[in-house]
């Protein structure tokens, strides 16, 4: 018996004598235990985050995505969707209306913001990298919430499980905290210095003018399509904090805005997906809305008569939409606009020339030497000009109208163009069409101002026309959800409209 | 003993088929003992429409042969498809096709169109020089029978991944509008000139 009594001491002495060597970490793999050790850790976690978010929001199906391009002719894969008809185009598994992309994007900036705390870094270095994530994660979220409108809220990396869909305002909401916080933790473009101390030049990492602008578009959006229009105060004092004082300056002229500002990293630039002309660095041409519409004369080796069958603008829509003949943007975006338009329609296609971004690189050498290898160009996320024209639309519809009208001149000033005057009736739809010809192109731009502004029905082509006011309230002017959020995940339902409308499942 | 005749059986299986399969139909033959003329009315799946755009033009004879001023003429040829895809895509302002028929299109623009795909001697793809690879220069610049200018030129293609060892192509480029065309099939040669037809991406237009 009191061996039997020994033997059960000693055996509950091994069995709780352990603790320490069974929670030994392994050595040969990367947790979360052992990974967070020093500044380099959350700095490559970091960089991890922007590598995901410049594959995400690089990739062609956000160009697919904009539905409000302002082309005369746009093939099937744009045409279908912007007519409101995306069935014909996508199935319900096309990665154009899947938020998987995006999701990764938030899992990572979680991963950050979870995780961050056990490096225990100074103060300032550790807002300097937590307030990117929360940057990216509220710009992700910003994205999700116009494109689908209400969508999954995943607050951390441990949350995982089935989802519904939160509502869109308690997604904003949420981003608009994480931006106030990315705000205060970030410090000005100019003094954003990476762990070596060297300074960051790149408009893809978010410093505080970064928040403060995304933080301006969404308030915008928020007061237009939640009709709060008392939040329109606040995106005014969003912009002000961006155009005062974020260190941001236009550049001198269109001709600027072009070679130096559509190339990214620029003194005008706000936040930007970042490509360089070094190996592995730069994407496919075709994953720009350059490779998708312009030829000749940008493009090596092309014509005047070189095809143009992706999109085109005409001639005479740029001519209408750049009515003054001052305005520099007129030869800047377009080559030689007026005197191409007089060349025979079967060399022309009857189409301007864009030439907007400028950032070719070549093949050198082997058998496609002198071919275009893509571009170098950022993916222009927001710019100094574009907030400029936010706070001016902001203000017009708060009633500040001198202020609006100073902040449409600054614009026009730079590109030449005639300021603004009365007589060119309302003072909203001339700043939606200043947008349109500062903007050119400029991915997603006109398609979120036409629904901030709801003039959809005027706007937009197809099926945008007869909606009724119903059809919008059931999420017509978002995008379907793809049938990848339903596996697994019995929580989830599909946008009414598109229930509806060609996707039900 | 019956496992032995299946055995034979079986070996004379496989071993039935010697090479009946493969027809060596050799290279194929670019010659026709006719006038470019001729020719085209003995492939109407790809000239029928060419034919009438020459006859609307007037100009039989110079395909014939019977033109004393050219007696050997070399013609880049837009194939049926390529006078459909003109049609289809000449439009007014509301988008309704000018012509619905060849005899609704100007014979006067026929002329110039034809003209200008037609060199005014016999010029195979031999003659014509290299393009400098990366540039639209090099190759042989000739003017068509209507004074266009254009640039006729070989390209090299690579490999298997090794460069200037694949096909060779042919290539026209107008000079002034900037049409760049490719040959799909150069070299059909007949008694009183050679056909070079045109991709059927091609669009007929004025050169």
């Amino acid at each position: 018996m009191k061996r039997n009594i020994l033997l059960l001491v000693l055996l509950a002495a091994i069995v709780f004598g352990c603790e320490d060597f069974l929670t030994e970490e392994p050595e040969i793999a990367v947790t979360n235990n052992n990974f967070w050790k020093n500044e380099k850790d959350v700095e490559s976690a970091v960089y991890g985050l922007h590598s995901v978010f410049r594959t995400v929001f690089g990739d062609v199906v956000v160009l697919y995505r904009d539905r409000g391009l302002p082309c005369d002719y746009l093939n099937a894969v744009w045409k279908y969707p912007s007519e409101n008809q995306p069935s014909y185009m996508w199935n319900a598994s096309n990665p154009a209306i899947s938020w998987a992309n995006e999701y990764k994007v938030i899992a990572q900036a979680n991963l950050v913001i979870d995780n961050i705390d056990r490096a225990n870094l100074p103060k300032e270095r550790h807002n300097y990298y937590l307030g990117q994530a929360y940057c990216i994660r509220a710009y992700t979220y910003f994205y999700i919430l116009r494109a689908w409108g209400d969508a999954p809220l995943v607050k951390e990396s441990v949350d995982v499980g089935e989802k519904a869909r939160t509502s869109w305002q308690e997604l904003a909401d949420f981003a608009i905290k994480d931006l106030k916080s990315a705000a205060e933790m970030l410090p000005k473009a100019r003094d954003l210095y990476d762990a070596n101390k060297v300074k960051v030049t790149s408009k893809q990492v978010p410093s505080r003018g970064t928040a403060h602008a995304i933080l301006a578009h969404l308030y915008a959006w928020k007061a237009a399509l939640n009709n709060e229009p008392e939040l329109n105060t606040l995106s005014i004092a969003e912009a002000d904090s961006v155009i005062k004082h974020g260190g941001y300056v236009l550049a001198k002229n269109p001709k600027e805005v072009c070679d130096v500002v559509m190339l990214g990293n620029s003194d005008e630039g706000i936040f930007e997906v970042d490509y360089q002309n070094t190996p592995g660095d730069l994407k496919t041409s075709g994953s720009f809305i350059a490779g998708a519409c312009q030829k000749w004369p940008i493009q090596p080796l092309t014509t005047p008569a070189t095809r143009r069958s992706i999109m085109r603008i005409n001639n005479t829509t740029v001519m209408e939409m750049y009515k003054d003949k001052s305005d520099e943007r007129r030869d800047e975006y377009f080559y030689k606009l007026d005197s191409m338009a007089g060349v025979a329609t079967s060399v022309t296609q009857g189409a301007a020339y864009i030439s907007k971004w400028r950032g070719v690189v070549l093949n050198v050498g082997g058998s496609s030497d002198g071919t275009l290898k893509s571009y170098e160009d950022n993916e222009i996320l927001i710019r100094l000009a574009d907030i400029i024209l936010l706070r001016a639309e902001v203000k017009a519809k708060t009633g500040d109208t001198p202020g609006a009208i100073a902040d449409l001149n600054t614009i026009r000033d730079r590109a030449g163009a005639p300021l603004y005057s009365s007589a060119e009736g309302d003072l909203q739809e001339a700043i939606a069409k200043e947008r349109d010809k500062e903007l050119f192109l400029e991915t997603g731009i006109r398609y979120y101002d036409i629904i901030r502004n709801g003039t959809f029905r005027e706007k937009l082509r197809g099926k945008y026309k007869t909606l009724t006011e119903q059809d919008v309230a059931e999420g017509a002017c978002y995008l379907p959800v793809g049938n990848g959020a339903f596996t697994n995940n019995t929580l989830m339902r599909q946008t009414i409209y598109w229930k509806r409308n060609g996707y039900a499942y | 003993m019956k496992l032995r005749y299946l055995m034979i059986l079986f070996i004379f299986s496989f071993g039935a088929c010697d090479n009946d399969y493969f027809h060596d139909t050799g290279l194929a033959n670019g010659r026709h003992d006719c006038t470019v003329w001729e020719y085209l009315h003995k492939d109407s799946y790809n000239w029928d429409s060419t034919i009438l755009v020459i006859e609307r033009a007037g100009l039989v004879d110079l395909f014939d042969g019977k033109d004393p001023a050219y007696p050997e003429i070399t013609f880049f040829g837009p194939t049926n498809f390529s006078i459909m895809q003109f049609m289809y895509k000449t439009v007014d302002s509301n988008d309704e096709m000018l012509y619905n028929r060849i005899e609704d299109i100007p014979a006067d623009m026929c002329r110039k169109m034809i003209l200008c795909h037609v060199l005014p001697k016999k010029m195979m793809k031999e003659e014509f020089d290299y393009e400098v690879k990366g540039t639209l220069e090099g190759g042989t610049y000739i003017n068509a029978i209507s004074g266009t200018k254009l640039r006729v030129f070989r390209a090299k293609s690579s490999y298997m991944g090794i460069a200037d060892i694949g096909a060779e192509s042919l290539g026209l480029h107008a000079l002034e509008t900037g049409f760049l065309v490719g040959i799909a099939s150069a070299d059909i040669e007949m008694n009183n000139g050679v056909v070079h037809s045109l991709s059927y991406t091609y669009q007929f237009s004025e050169l």
